[in-house]
């Protein structure tokens, strides 16, 4: 493990364990899309209450909890940059951003599309709207600030420095809005709660499944792309490109 | 404290140069007087738009102000003198930040009430509205010290600040806001100002350790 660890700290071992890992994760990526879209499109019965609406939860949900955990995870990678001096973490760090801003804006779009039909609205003020929009703010801020800063280590620590205060403020913003408005239903997943009939579950958790691989394929892509557009001139790197590794 | 010199040196420019902060409190005034001109002169409407405009604007005025934190010892090199100090950056940046509270956010607490009567506030909710401004405004400068630390040296980024910082005030302006609400509905207030002073006490806590790391590595570069 720890052996592991260390190779994927360096820029060669993080390109060639990224290039082996990308296939399994494009196929692991391509199964559970299939289970997860057709079990859920198909198969799943019709809500009582929202018909065939409810159905975009299977896209909701899973980017709305990615765009969240996407924050977490780059908190860690800041902690990782900061503690070890890793620079590949801060570089994790920043292709995280522009994921997780996606999925937040997806969690959005597919929020206001089911809220037509569902409340008659696109958008309404409500808590965890509220906190998802500030959520992509943040995502938002961070990419800008790694735009602007002119040089290589100083986006690094500057991006890391505002994601960790970032992460801190995630549950006083959670909270402070929860208090201020809710209208949005409870959440779909709760362990201790039935909310959910286990032929809308599983095909929601397949889905989750696919976005998690979404993620970690295009973090692999990203620092791929990374290392080759920095490090092009290194000798190792044509080795390995050579070597299809 | 260790080097309230930091605190004695902002009122000092404050004397000298009362420019300093008149003319944020100026830009107060004038952009809160804004809104019952586009928006409706209606008393009972006035009354409830009024802790919001006031708390977003001097949220605005807060952020004018923060754009100067660092600009002047920036340019005229006493910043790095600041960092090689031997006294620990981050009591240096909390008393630094304490004197730009004073200078930049205190008359605006002061005039707030005065504000609050252009929009027909009772005096509780007046007084309210000044207390959470008292407690409000440090955070806003705390954590625009940040803000300020991270984007040093950026020349042409004027909107970078604001875009970095806004979603971390957001929970402030959202407590000290429902505050007013609550309290017209008869509803006690205790939680919110002990959540506000919570969050005081944390970004003061924290503030200044982040922005002397993010200074450290502005200047080092």
């Amino acid at each position: 493990m720890i052996k592991l660890f260390k190779k994927m700290i360096t820029l060669q071992g993080a390109f060639e364990i990224c290039g082996q890992w990308i296939p399994w994760l494009a196929l692991f990526l391509v199964m559970c899309l299939a289970v997860g879209l057709v079990d859920g499109l198909v198969l799943a019965p019709a809500d009582y209450q929202q018909g065939n609406a409810y159905r975009i939860m299977y896209v909701h949900v899973p980017s709305a909890m990615l765009a969240m955990s996407i924050y977490v995870v780059m908190a860690l990678w800041a902690i990782m940059y900061w503690v070890w001096r890793i620079k590949l973490a801060a570089v994790a760090l920043n292709i995280s951003a522009r994921i997780g801003a996606g999925m937040t804006f997806l969690a959005l779009m597919t929020g206001a599309i089911w809220g037509k039909p569902m409340w008659g609205t696109w958008w309404v003020w409500d808590a965890r709207l509220t906190s998802m929009l500030i959520l992509l703010f943040l995502y938002l801020g961070i990419i800008a600030l790694h735009s602007s800063l002119p040089e290589q280590s100083m986006k690094a620590k500057a991006t890391s420095l505002l994601a960790i205060v970032g992460v801190i403020n995630i549950p006083i913003i959670h909270y402070s809005v929860k208090w201020w408005n809710t209208l949005h239903q409870g959440s779909s997943f709760d362990f201790n709660a039935n909310n959910i009939a286990a032929s809308m579950l599983y095909p929601l958790i397949a889905m989750l499944l696919a976005f998690v691989c979404y993620y970690l394929l295009l973090l692999c892509f990203g620092m791929r792309r990374y290392i080759m557009t920095r490090h092009a001139d290194n000798q190792w790197l044509k080795q390995s490109v050579m070597d299809g590794k | 404290m260790l080097s309230s010199t930091l605190i004695k040196q902002q009122l000092l420019y404050g004397k000298r140069r009362a420019s300093l902060w008149l003319t944020p409190l100026l830009f107060f005034v004038i952009a809160v007087s804004f809104f019952p001109l586009t928006l409706t002169a209606n008393d009972a409407k006035l009354t409830s738009i009024a802790p919001g405009v006031i708390w977003v604007v001097s949220l605005f005025a807060s952020l004018l102000s923060l754009q100067w934190f660092y600009r002047d010892d920036c340019e005229d090199g006493s910043l790095d003198q600041l960092i090689l100090s031997p006294q620990p950056l981050p009591v240096l940046i909390l008393n630094k930040t304490i004197g730009h509270w004073m200078l930049h956010g205190l008359p605006i607490v002061l005039l707030a009430p005065l504000m609050g009567m252009f929009y027909h506030l009772n005096l509780q909710s007046d007084l309210l509205l000044m207390l959470t401004l008292l407690i409000g405004t440090p955070i806003l400068m705390f954590l625009g010290a940040i803000g300020c630390a991270l984007t040093i040296g950026l020349k042409g980024h004027g909107f970078l600040l604001p875009v970095l910082i806004f979603p971390l005030f957001i929970p402030i302006i959202m407590l000290a806001t429902t505050a007013i609400k609550v309290q017209n509905i008869g509803l006690p207030v205790n939680g919110y100002l002990a959540l506000l002073m919570t969050a005081l006490l944390m970004s003061a806590v924290v503030s200044p350790f982040v922005s002397a790391a993010a200074l450290k590595m502005g200047v080092s570069v």
